[in-house]
């Protein structure tokens, strides 16, 4: 996918398998910030449908076997895109490469949009409007009905989303190379207290700033669904603040009323359910989808079945996760013991 | 052997020199972005290479005296074996923070938190600033 000398004509060739004719592609670029996965952006203009269209696209595929930071599937990335897009500002998913059999990897084409990165917005704009747009935007993804999501997508195995969660906490506790304790005491603290539950709904898994862009109307843009499964929703909110953590700013806090006042309008849930005490449980809980994937690959390297310099790096991750996950339990057992008394 | 200058000095040295000759001459952005995980890497590495050895034998002894294992022993400083006998030590712990909170026994829970809380510190020593190089 990085070489433009042969990209065109495989992606040409794609666009035809799938139904479009009169194909010409021009202008391939690799581009930075796909993070887990390889992306370029191209140049295409195309008959499909009896429709003529022209305009700019992302090819978006799996790096080299053994490269890749975190396993996702590309078809379940498109089929994620394609039903969330009617209720969602997000690109739409176009095209797709399933086993990679013409791009030489799974890969999927989605249009391009061109809202701008979020952090670079704010710097410009500052963020006191985006508050609002992200509960707006959050309220959106998880009051999408769940029988308008694709069934690949997961379920909770258990019923309950909280349950399931706390089980990855210790299964990746087990699995990884070595063992880690700091997990095991998150996930024991997490099991005594559990926040009362919420209808499930689409789970992101990666909300953050950094999958998120603002377009010409200031409103957020949200993009990459590979990590998407049906679950609690509050995972996307505490997710969203533990990685604010790691790179601010946390727009949630840059007006906590507003947001959840707001975000609770837009989804029915009431003040017990979504509240600062609770979106710090959710801090915690809600990155061990990420985070198992890091184990993963991290064990995998360790075992020399792998290698990379970003897994690597990602791991250290982990470092930064264990100190914000245990302040964040003293800090909700603090604010737990002011409640009782 | 040569021991000087140590392998933390060698580490933070090929940082530099990548991080002040290398990456200005580097215009491919994904090569810029590994470079700066690398130079992340390196520092980290250099600062756990001088002391990992002896922080997760102090951790291991540390767990051990909470635990009751007192009887068991650190006998080789190959780097492999300590790292066995932490994780042997950290398995001990995670089954003990699992029993403590079975029995809710509060005071064990506390003693094996600033186990925990010990281990923390020196990650964040070794991981000093975090920056998401690579990431939007």
């Amino acid at each position: 996918m990085q070489d433009p000398s042969v990209m065109p004509e495989k992606i040409v060739a794609l666009l035809e398998a799938n139904g479009a004719s009169e194909v010409t592609v021009s202008g391939y670029e690799p581009m930075t910030g796909g993070y887990s996965r390889l992306m370029a952006r191209f140049e295409a203009s195309f008959s499909i449908n009896g429709n003529q269209e022209s305009g700019s696209y992302v090819l978006r595929g799996d790096p080299p076997e053994g490269q890749a930071i975190i396993e996702t599937n590309r078809s379940q990335e498109f089929a994620v895109i394609q039903a969330v897009s009617p209720y969602l500002n997000t690109p739409k998913a176009r095209f797709l490469d399933a086993d990679g059999a013409i791009i030489g990897t799974p890969a999927l084409v989605i249009d391009f949009t061109e809202a701008e990165s979020t952090l670079p917005w704010i710097e410009k704009n500052g963020a006191s409007t985006l508050p609002l747009k992200l509960a707006e935007l959050s309220g959106a993804m998880h009051t999408i009905p769940v029988e308008k999501l694709p069934d690949i997508l997961a379920r909770p195995v258990s019923g309950d989303p909280l349950t399931d969660q706390i089980l990855m906490w210790k299964q990746t506790a087990t699995n990884h190379v070595e063992h880690l304790p700091i997990f095991r005491y998150v996930a024991t603290w997490l099991d005594k207290n559990r926040p009362p539950p919420v209808p499930v709904s689409l789970v992101h898994h990666d909300f953050s700033t950094a999958n998120m862009m603002v377009d010409e109307n200031g409103d957020l843009v949200v993009i990459d669904f590979e990590l998407a499964t049906v679950g609690d929703p509050r995972e996307d909110l505490g997710y969203f603040k533990a990685y604010a953590q790691a790179a601010p700013p946390d727009l949630i806090d840059e007006n906590p009323e507003m947001f959840l006042n707001r975000y609770r309008e837009v989804t029915g849930f009431t003040e017990e359910q979504v509240n600062p005490i609770v979106m710090t449980y959710f801090l915690v809980l809600g990155v061990i989808g990420v985070v198992s994937q890091i184990s993963n690959s991290g064990s995998a390297m360790a075992r020399g079945e792998t290698s990379s310099t970003g897994i690597a790096f990602n791991l250290d991750n982990l470092l930064f996760g264990q100190a914000a996950w245990m302040s964040a339990t003293e800090a909700l057992e603090a604010a737990l013991d002011g409640e009782v008394k | 052997m040569l021991t000087q200058p140590t392998t933390d000095k060698i580490l933070l040295a090929i940082a530099n020199d990548l991080n002040a000759v290398v990456l200005p001459a580097v215009d491919d952005e994904q090569a810029k972005v590994l470079l700066g995980q690398i130079d992340q890497l390196l520092r980290r590495l250099s600062r756990r290479s001088a002391t990992e050895i002896a922080w997760m034998t102090e951790e291991i002894n540390a767990i051990n005296e909470v635990l009751g294992r007192e009887d068991r022993e650190v006998t080789s400083l190959l780097l492999a074996d300590v790292a066995a006998e932490y994780s042997e030590a950290s398995g001990a712990l995670g089954d003990a923070i699992d029993e403590a909170f079975a029995a809710n026994d509060e005071d064990m829970i506390k003693k094996l938190k600033n186990l925990l809380s010990l281990r923390i510190e020196k990650e964040q020593e070794i991981l000093g600033q975090l920056d998401l190089v690579g990431r939007g």
